[in-house]
């Protein structure tokens, strides 16, 4: 078992050999980034690397958070920090290596910034719109080190936390989280060192910690991220959370469909284990902790904690009423706290800096910082992390560069599928947990999904709620019926057989789903259709009243038809045709017959011109 | 400590929910997935209250209630949240009658619900008298769905033998995955798929007869719909008149509520007092009724003239009997005494013997002889120590020679109270069937060695060399003695061979002293065997077990089957007649083999036509009580032994009401109650109180699938699919 | 024997049977109905005929199944072989009446249609009435819709048309000022005894189709009695048409409940292998 301050010297001296080396180039390898391609753009380099004899060292890192620029790489080379460049092509990648390690030219295009200071005119990548307002306590190291090196996770300030803790009572590490107002990020936004408090007090011969990675929610990605980029900051975490309640067993529910995260987490396990930070005698603490890694077999309501409990038992994943809560009777009926990943994510950097530092960042309910999945109609999507109380438009129009090409913003989607739509006036809303729920909206997890106005708020709220019928466990009525009952509705609303009065029987079954369910998948499921309700009425009105679909998504409400005075007759469209329902003689106008037409888009994409407009014209006018 | 509900304070006792206190002062609350003997599932959701300091409302089946809490059973919104939650529970359930102002009248003009095809309404409805979810709904006052109602067009599942699952009822409240789980211990249904598909079902929705499923029928009681009924009692409505009876199907002596139409037997359902906590099994839930009903039974006394058995009078039949019997010495005369009999009706037996001098008497049971030889000499009478729930505390159980899937099988039920509680469940047993999910089973090669084994491993533990036998022995030795409270079962698998099952049963009265044990219990293979032998209708034995082995006037009883005996009062079907005898009298409920060949045939009744008392393999006394009307000119046994008595000239047969005989028995049989367990003799006076000539009589024929000698297949044939696929087939 | 060309689940145990029987087809007339006998061993099922195709030379009916013979019934697959007697009964009083109300419960939804098209080549305003429980048990609308003047639907749990009975609907029609010369209820005992007493209080004369139990079905074995207006007649030759008034319904219940102890006691034993082929 290594002492620490030797660990910490060695990993020091590591990081700085790392830094001095000339010619490192480092390769974004999350799941998205090898998603991306940057396997091509490693076979490229390699390649260029025996052409060249040039000995470079390849660094494998999680992802910076810009999905935006992926694939992305960094090169490190003539002493320079490391420069990032993103998106980059296994064809750009030979290219940018010869201008800037055979003729030190650091090319503009697809320049990102250093990471580090700025030098000559290669500006700091922390000056980038994208990363300028963030505040990275959680994605600190993401992109930067090798997730599986211990030594670089050390170097970075790593454990450090967890020695404090160990030198501390359990109590009172318990205070310190409490001070730093750390509340929890799976959504509820219940204070950490409350639950952690509750669970101390009903200590048996045996508790557990659990670590809630389930992350279903569509479309949401921070925890994966977290998980692939810097898996020792979360171990470091639960550990401290562990000694804090007094659990020697703790499990990690990752889903199943995080293969990369799971992989990297079981590395790093070994590894801690290997050095003595995990397993028996912690950093001869007397503290001993086994980690279990337990996979989600992909069912979303597994991320609700009883259910999660159900499913680590072996049982089927159904939520059970609370009280009594899992700090009181959890896994197994012993005293359990579950915790997400950022939350545990967070405690490193509190027992690191102190409370006073975690408390001093974020609002005045909600401490700390938030970590987003920006998604949707927005120039920059990516991973997102900023102190809590910024408010969204900072985060859609600052961060997220606005909706690309001139589009208009129209909703901001929050919580995923258990979340609302906020409409664009409501955008300058700080970002806690106390006002989104004023909006009806919830901070949930992190999604964000920016929608414009081609984007139909019925369309959206059918999705969201047949997503969480689909996933709802089927225990209880009001979830398992409720939910189908809207769908239902909302199917018939968007295929244009809405009848009057469907609005008002959707806020009774919602309020019923709402307040009737056990667990919160039911409770806030009805949450993306009342918003979008109270938000967008008029969309609703228009689909039942006059069979129209303002953004003109709802298929068969939609007509293609083409403007005889911008088509060119160039047969295009009437050749690509699926059903062949287009005439016209070449160089003359064409027109769609509407009774085969089945609305599949092909000429409207087809266009050279733009003839074909793709419009919700409503019952009334249908074109003959 | 105390709560406030609706403004009023009440007095709370720890770890109650808030349910339980509502439900003990009487405040409604309406609930459907609930149920007082399972645990709380919180699924259903009728049952939420307003609790001051919870955001939301909480169920109070499942919210452990604390001081000072302050709850609201009925408010404005909350009863209209209840309202809309059981709405869309009945849009998906065919409601349209629940909620329609002729059901009343409609049910009362069709007084019996169909007899196939889809439930689309109450109309139709095997539960139709007996809904949770109607009664809730009239609580509520709900009178319309304002919801889209539909029907979930499930399949039916109606090949399994007596169990029809139609889902397109179930409102997925889990009640019975719970009683199959928690209080079974069979674990045969789960919930099944997902969200608005969720359903229940077995593993991979195969049929039943492929699962675990015992068809004890639990499920069905508990089921709040017509979502699982019963074949066998679906068609019968609400029966004329019903009473309180016990089953002799098998010796747990399961308290029953019995219904009666049409003058017919027509329903036996676990009764909720009943040491057996209102559950049952297959055979005295679903097969006591067409077997009673049955249409092969005995329905005139006859006699054969010149080789051909002709319908007579009763006198006739009776003087005929008696005049066969008196052409023979008291000592040629041999009867047969069936354990199904009544312990009034064994009683009379015996007295009708005794009567004529005779005291060739012998119980159609493999265990009664050995259990005789074995325990008679060494305790004061023949009868268990400890009672089926004793079984329920204790930390170790060993079963033998039974695998409690069709002999008493209830007790599989207290088996896994104990197990539940932390116990170690064995069981030794030879022909692998379906046995106790939780249980260590060992299959050894005969029994008798490996009870010496598992004797010597008690005793001095680890000597021998080690064998698989060896090993399971010394597995069951450690439990047992760690254990502080053990039971120790011995079920009719070891007694077929009669000296094997002496040996058995000596054994295990020692290995019960060995370890200190709290429960010994003989599986009897015959409803009253017990009644039987404290009725004294045996060798040697005398009403409250006297022993008289040295009165001189009892001690020559021989073995009925044995040689010199020349004449045969059989009340239970014997495999063959022996040779030497020349007249047989035969009286029984049902016909068999021997039958045909019999002198005087005297039609008789089954339990569920008669009155009296019986007696549980833990010696609990059971009262029987019917009101069905016997076939043709069939008597109950005690009407047929009184004129049997009568027309021989005995004194002692002037009974006018079984109450009467009951008295004369002169033995504590106040029902309810328990008859004093057996009290092993200290060492000294132990001795072979009963000499070998009285060797066992026997093998009988398997008793588990028989009801006095009468194949159960023989009436239903859905018992045979069941009984056959837990290879019971001989 | 005839041979099923068609047979389908219409709505939840609601069956749909098309039989080839041209000699029957050319001799129906709206009122007769047939027996039909799955195998040896069941029941003499009587079906009101529900339409005929004297081209085609088939007949239809429509039966639920509620006993063993029934369910036997419903398990034939196209193809199979079933014996049937028709037509039988007498014909059904049709005239021009003026306006005429028919109502049709459960089989009745399927099996009025004839009495419908009648009376619509009679002349007659024909307004049709159907009930069903709910939105999902109703079928046949459309082709009663195509005879007739007006039709209504009924459910008892509102999920389609008005929320009641088909006699709630005739109330309601004649609240409203409508005047009906006769009324024609065809449907379960209950439906027609509630419609009859309704008619009978709105002053318009009705006409009933019973279904007491029968064997024969030709005026022989005397099972099918009924007291219509004080007097004993046969519903297999004297009806099944009879005037909704004069029936006396709890007599007609008490008979249907005859045979029940001993059909349920059966049931009981026999492992009816008819389960075997019933549904999964």
């Amino acid at each position: 078992m290594t002492d620490f301050d030797v660990l910490k010297a060695e990993a020091d001296k590591v990081w700085d050999d790392l830094q001095s080396t000339d010619g490192v180039v480092y390769l974004g390898t999350a799941s998205c980034g090898i998603a991306a391609g940057i396997g091509e753009v490693k076979r490229e380099t390699e390649r260029w690397m025996a052409e060249n004899g040039a000995d470079l060292r390849l660094s494998e890192v999680g992802c910076i958070g810009t999905c935006c620029f992926e694939p992305l790489v960094s090169i490190q080379v003539h002493g320079n920090p490391p420069v990032a460049y993103g998106p980059v092509e296994g064809r750009t990648m030979g290219g940018l290596l010869d201008s800037i390690i055979t003729h030190k030219r650091y090319p503009t295009e697809a320049l990102l910034g250093s990471i580090g200071d700025a030098f000559g005119d290669v500006p700091s990548i922390w000056d980038h719109p994208v990363t300028a307002t963030q505040k990275r306590i959680i994605t600190e190291n993401n992109g930067i080190i090798d997730p599986v090196e211990l030594e670089h996770y050390i170097s970075q300030g790593g454990f450090e936390g967890l020695k404090k803790a160990l030198a501390m009572t359990p109590d009172e590490v318990i205070e310190t989280v409490l001070e730093s107002g750390l509340r929890g990020r799976g959504g509820a936004g219940f204070p950490s060192g409350r639950k952690w408090q509750m669970c101390r007090q009903n200590r048996t011969d045996k508790s557990y910690m659990v670590c809630n990675a389930d992350e279903g929610d569509p479309g949401a990605f921070m925890d994966r991220s977290i998980l692939e980029g810097d898996p020792y900051r979360l171990l470091e975490g639960l550990t401290t959370a562990s000694y804090a309640i007094g659990a020697d067993e703790a499990y990690i529910y990752a889903r199943a469909e995080y293969p990369l995260a799971i992989k990297r987490l079981r590395i790093a396990i070994a590894k801690l284990e290997e050095v003595g930070f995990l397993g028996e005698d912690i950093m001869g603490s007397g503290f001993s902790l086994s980690i279990h890694i337990k996979e989600g077999a992909g069912a979303f309501v597994c991320g609700e904690e009883t259910a999660l409990l159900a499913s680590i038992e072996g049982k089927r994943g159904m939520p059970r009423p609370r009280p009594p809560y899992p700090a009181q009777e959890g896994l197994w009926g012993k005293p359990t706290v579950i915790n997400n990943v950022k939350s545990l994510a967070s405690v490193p950097a509190i027992m690191r800096l102190g409370a006073e530092h975690f408390a001093s960042i974020g609002s005045e309910g909600t401490k700390g910082t938030a970590v987003f999945a920006l998604t949707g109609k927005v120039k920059y999507p990516g991973l997102v992390e900023v102190p809590m109380g910024t408010t969204i438009r900072e985060i859609v129009e600052g961060i997220g560069g606005g909706v690309p090409d001139g589009g208009k913003l129209k909703a901001v989607q929050t919580g995923g599928p258990s979340g609302g739509c906020i409409p664009e006036s409501m955008l300058d809303l700080p970002v806690d947990f106390e006002s989104l729920q004023q909006a009806g909206a919830i901070m949930g997890s992190g999604g964000m999904v920016v929608m414009d106005e081609e984007t139909c708020m019925v369309d959206v709220a059918r999705y969201f709620i047949s997503f969480t019928q689909y996933e709802s466990c089927g225990k209880c009525p009001p979830c398992r019926i409720g939910t189908k009952k809207m769908k239902d509705i909302l199917e018939r609303i968007c295929d244009g057989n809405g009848d009057p009065g469907d609005i008002e029987v959707l806020e009774e079954i919602g309020s019923t789903v709402r307040m009737g369910s056990l667990c919160q998948l039911g409770g806030t499921a009805p949450n993306p259709v009342l918003s979008t309700i109270k938000y967008f009425r008029e969309e609703y009105e228009a689909h039942i009243s006059d069979g129209r679909c303002p953004a003109a998504v709802c298929k068969p409400l939609v007509t293609y038809t083409i403007e005889p005075d911008e088509c060119i007759g160039c047969t295009l469209c009437a050749k690509n045709c699926p059903v062949s329902c287009i005439a016209g003689a070449p160089k003359e106008a064409h027109v769609i017959d509407q009774h085969q037409c089945v609305k599949c888009g092909m000429c409207h994409s087809i266009c050279p011109k733009d003839a074909v407009k793709k419009t919700s014209p409503g019952r009334k006018e249908v074109v003959e | 400590m105390t709560a406030r509900i609706d403004g009023k304070d009440y007095d709370i006792i720890e770890g109650e929910t808030i349910l339980d206190i509502a439900r003990r002062n009487d405040i409604y609350i309406p609930t459907l997935c609930n149920h007082p003997d399972l645990s709380a599932f919180g699924g259903c959701r009728l049952c939420l209250v307003k609790v001051e300091g919870f955001r939301a409302f909480v169920p109070a089946c499942a919210t452990p209630v604390q001081d000072d809490m302050v709850i609201e059973t009925t408010e404005e919104d909350l009863d209209d949240l209840r309202r809309r939650i059981l709405q869309l529970i009945l849009s998906e359930h065919p409601s349209a009658c629940i909620i329609c102002a002729d059901r009343e009248e409609c049910l009362d003009l069709h007084p019996d619900p169909t007899k196939a095809g889809r439930v689309t309404g109450c109309r139709f409805c095997p539960n139709r008298n007996e809904c949770d979810l109607f009664d809730v709904v009239k609580a509520l006052g709900v009178d319309d769905i304002w919801v889209e109602t539909e029907y979930k067009d499930v399949p039916l599942y109606r090949r399994d033998p007596f169990i029809h699952r139609d889902y397109n009822l179930c409102i997925l409240c889990g009640r019975c995955v719970r009683v199959c789980a928690e209080i079974r211990g069979v674990s045969a249904i789960a919930f099944t798929e997902r969200s608005h598909d969720a359903t229940i079902g077995t593993a991979f929705q195969g049929p039943l007869v492929d699962s675990s499923c015992v068809f004890c029928g639990a499920c069905e009681d508990v089921c709040p719909t017509g979502s699982i009924s019963s074949k066998m009692t679906r068609w019968v409505s609400i029966p004329e008149v019903t009473g309180k009876s016990t089953c002799v199907m098998c010796p747990a002596g399961c308290a029953m509520d019995v219904g009666f139409k049409w003058g017919r037997m027509t329903i036996t359902e676990p009764s909720e007092e009943g040491e057996n906590v209102a559950q049952a099994c297959l055979k005295g839930r679903y097969c006591t009724v067409p077997l009673t009903n049955s249409k092969d039974r005995l329905e005139y006394p006859r006699v054969t003239t010149d080789g051909v058995l002709r319908p007579v009078k009763w006198e006739t039949a009776l003087e005929t009997a008696v005049e066969g019997l008196k052409g023979f010495a008291p000592e040629e005369i041999g009867m047969i005494v069936s354990p199904s009999l009544t312990v009034e009706e064994a009683f009379l037996a015996q007295r009708i013997m005794r009567g004529l001098g005779s005291d060739n008497i012998a119980i159609a049971s493999n265990m009664a002889g050995p259990m005789q030889k074995a325990w008679g000499g060494a305790m004061d009478r023949v009868a268990g120590i400890g009672t089926m729930t004793d079984i329920r505390d204790c930390d170790a159980v060993l079963i033998v020679g039974t695998d409690l899937s069709l002999t008493a099988a209830v007790t599989q039920v207290h088996v896994h109270a104990a197990w539940k509680d932390g116990a170690s469940v064995f069981n030794v047993k030879i022909d692998p069937r379906k046995g106790y999910r939780h249980a260590d089973v060992i299959e050894p090669d005969a029994y008798g060695p490996f009870m010496d084994i598992l004797l010597e491993e008690v005793k001095a533990p680890g000597q021998q060399p080690h064998t698989p036998d060896r090993d399971a022995a010394g597995r069951i030795a450690s439990a047992l003695k760690d254990a502080d409270k053990t039971a120790i079962l011995v079920g009719p698998g070891a007694f077929r061979d009669a000296a094997e099952g002496t040996q058995v049963a000596k054994l295990a009265l020692e290995l019960f002293e060995a370890v200190n044990g709290t429960v010994l219990l003989p599986l009897w293979d015959g409803g009253n065997v017990q009644g039987v032998l404290e009725a004294g209708a045996s060798r040697c034995l005398t009403p409250g077990q006297c022993i008289e082995q040295d009165s001189g006037k009892y001690s020559s009883g021989r073995n009925p089957l044995g040689e010199g005996i020349k004449a045969l009062y059989l009340t239970h079907p014997v495999p063959e007649i022996p040779e030497g005898v020349e007249f047989v009298v035969y009286q029984g409920p049902f016909g068999s083999q021997v039958s045909e060949r019999a002198d005087v045939i005297l039609p008789s009744s089954m339990f569920s036509e008669t009155e009296g008392t019986v007696i549980s393999l833990d010696g609990r006394v059971g009262s029987i009580t019917s009101d069905a009307r016997l076939p043709n000119m069939a008597k109950p046994d005690w009407k047929v032994f009184i004129d049997m008595g009568r027309a021989l000239g005995l004194d002692g047969f002037d009974f006018e009401a079984v109450a009467d005989i009951t008295e004369a028995v002169g033995l504590p049989l106040e029902p309810g109650t328990h008859l004093p367990p057996g009290e092993p003799l200290p060492e000294g006076d132990r001795a072979v109180r009963v000499d070998d000539a009285v060797n066992p009589v026997g093998p009988w024929p398997c008793s588990a699938t028989r009801y006095r000698g009468r194949e159960i297949a023989e009436d239903v044939e859905d018992f045979l699919e069941v009984a056959a696929s837990w290879g019971w087939d001989e | 024997m005839n041979r099923i060309i068609t047979i389908e689940e219409e709505v939840p145990n609601v069956h749909k049977m098309v039989i080839d029987a041209p000699d029957v087809a050319k001799k129906c007339k709206p009122g007769h109905f047939a027996i039909v006998i799955p195998d040896e061993q069941s029941e003499r099922i009587p079906l009101s005929i529900a339409d005929w195709d004297e081209d085609a030379g088939t007949v239809t009916i429509y039966f639920l199944e509620v006993g063993v013979s029934t369910m036997k019934l419903a398990r034939k697959v196209a193809g199979d072989e079933i014996d049937m007697m028709a037509p039988l009964g007498r014909e059904s009083e049709i005239d021009n009446y003026g306006t005429v109300v028919v109502c049709g419960g459960c089989y009745g939804v399927g099996a009025i249609y004839p009495i419908v098209k009648a009376l619509k080549e009679a002349g007659n305003t024909v307004v049709t009435i159907i009930e069903a429980r709910a939105k999902y048990l109703l079928y046949n609308e459309e082709v009663l819709a195509r005879d007739s003047d007006e039709i209504y639907t009924a459910t008892s749990d509102g999920s389609h048309g008005t929320k009641g009975k088909a006699q709630t609907v005739m109330k309601d029609l004649v609240d409203g000022g409508r005047h009906f010369d006769r009324a024609y209820i065809m449907g379960c005992t209950f439906m027609m005894m509630r419609n009859a007493r309704m008619a009978k209080e709105l002053g318009i004369p009705s006409k009933v189709y019973l279904n007491p139990l029968m064997v024969d079905a030709t005026g022989m074995c005397g099972v099918c009695r009924c007291d219509v207006g004080g007097e004993t007649k046969f519903a297999c030759v004297d009806g099944p048409e009879f005037d909704g008034a004069d029936v006396d319904w709890e007599q007609l219940f008490k008979r249907s409940a005859q045979y029940v102890p001993h059909q349920t006691l059966a049931y009981q034993h026999k492992k009816c292998d008819i389960d075997h082929c019933g549904g999964v």
